[in-house]
């Protein structure tokens, strides 16, 4: 029964603080309408705060109604933990796929690679090959055997004081 | 959209509607829009009735009509004259239209002053 009266004698006032606010508004009444805004606005509060309170305390007895309930929920919560994340399973050592990812990830990387590498020696090989010639003749030139072989002592100044009558 | 949303869309549109003609009607019937009446004067019959006034009825019946008239239009005023039992008949030239009437009667009868509280007892247009 309370829980009946209360909000209706709240729902009625309600009501006639509005219809009265607006009939003093009509009125010319300032004060009175004020008034009545200030008791519209104050059994309005109320009135939602009881349905909430009201809706507070059925979920708090729902929850205390059953204590057998509430712990037979925490049992089967701890007997189940959640479920592993299937996310990354493939990195797991003990995962039941017997070829990981890695590879195909690796062998299309070494095939890039690869690929790569051949085009830069092609390349290089088109356009360092001809201008690298002179430059290495000429410093290979200087590494070269003198005129006449390495056996050719007819340049040698000291050759007359090895044979002093060698005729040539 | 099923049934349930389309009833939801039309109370809300209904709502709407009702609340804008609502507010509508409220601001025209609020709304002080001067002028004058058809006839030549209003004769207002008020009373007041005061709880811990210290300068007597008469100062609380004239306090109370200057404040009221103050905020309304016209043209001459005649000072509210005592009739007797705390009942008090002033004079507007020239008369009032009805929403102003309206006006004055609510500041009359509001809490306009503290500790005086009026009511107005008669109010009629009429020929000078």
């Amino acid at each position: 029964m309370r829980r009946i009266i209360v909000p209706g004698i709240g729902a009625v006032t309600l009501v006639g603080a509005g219809a009265y606010f607006v009939v003093y508004l009509y009125r010319w009444e300032w004060n009175r309408a004020l008034i009545s805004g200030g008791i519209f606005i104050a059994v309005e509060v109320m009135l939602v705060g009881t349905l909430l309170l009201r809706r507070i305390n059925r979920l708090a007895a729902r929850v205390e109604v059953d204590p057998d309930r509430r712990r037979r929920i925490e049992r089967r919560l701890r007997d189940a933990p959640p479920p592993r994340s299937a996310v990354f399973d493939w990195m797991r050592a003990d995962s039941s796929s017997s070829a990981p990812v890695f590879i195909p990830i690796l062998m299309g990387a070494g095939l890039l690679l690869s690929g790569l590498a051949w085009v830069v020696e092609r390349l290089a090989r088109a356009t360092a090959g001809g201008a690298a010639d002179p430059g290495v003749a000429a410093t290979m030139a200087r590494l070269g055997p003198p005129p006449g072989g390495l056996l050719d002592t007819s340049q040698d100044p000291l050759r007359l004081l090895r044979q002093p009558t060698s005729p040539r | 959209m099923n049934g349930a949303a389309l009833r939801t869309l039309v109370a809300f549109a209904v709502a709407a509607v009702a609340v804008y003609f609502g507010v509508q009607v409220l601001q025209e019937a609020t709304e002080y829009h001067g002028g004058a009446g058809s006839q030549a004067r209003t004769t207002v019959v008020f009373s007041v009735k005061d709880r811990g006034f210290k300068h007597g009825p008469d100062f609380a019946a004239e306090a109370l009509w200057r404040g009221c008239v103050a905020t309304i239009g016209w043209d001459g005023e005649d000072d509210p004259v005592a009739q007797g039992d705390q009942t008090y008949h002033a004079t507007l030239r020239p008369s009032l239209p009805s929403d102003t009437r309206r006006r004055l009667r609510g500041c009359l009868e509001d809490l306009t002053m503290n500790h005086v509280r009026g009511r107005v007892v008669s109010m009629s247009s009429g020929p000078a």
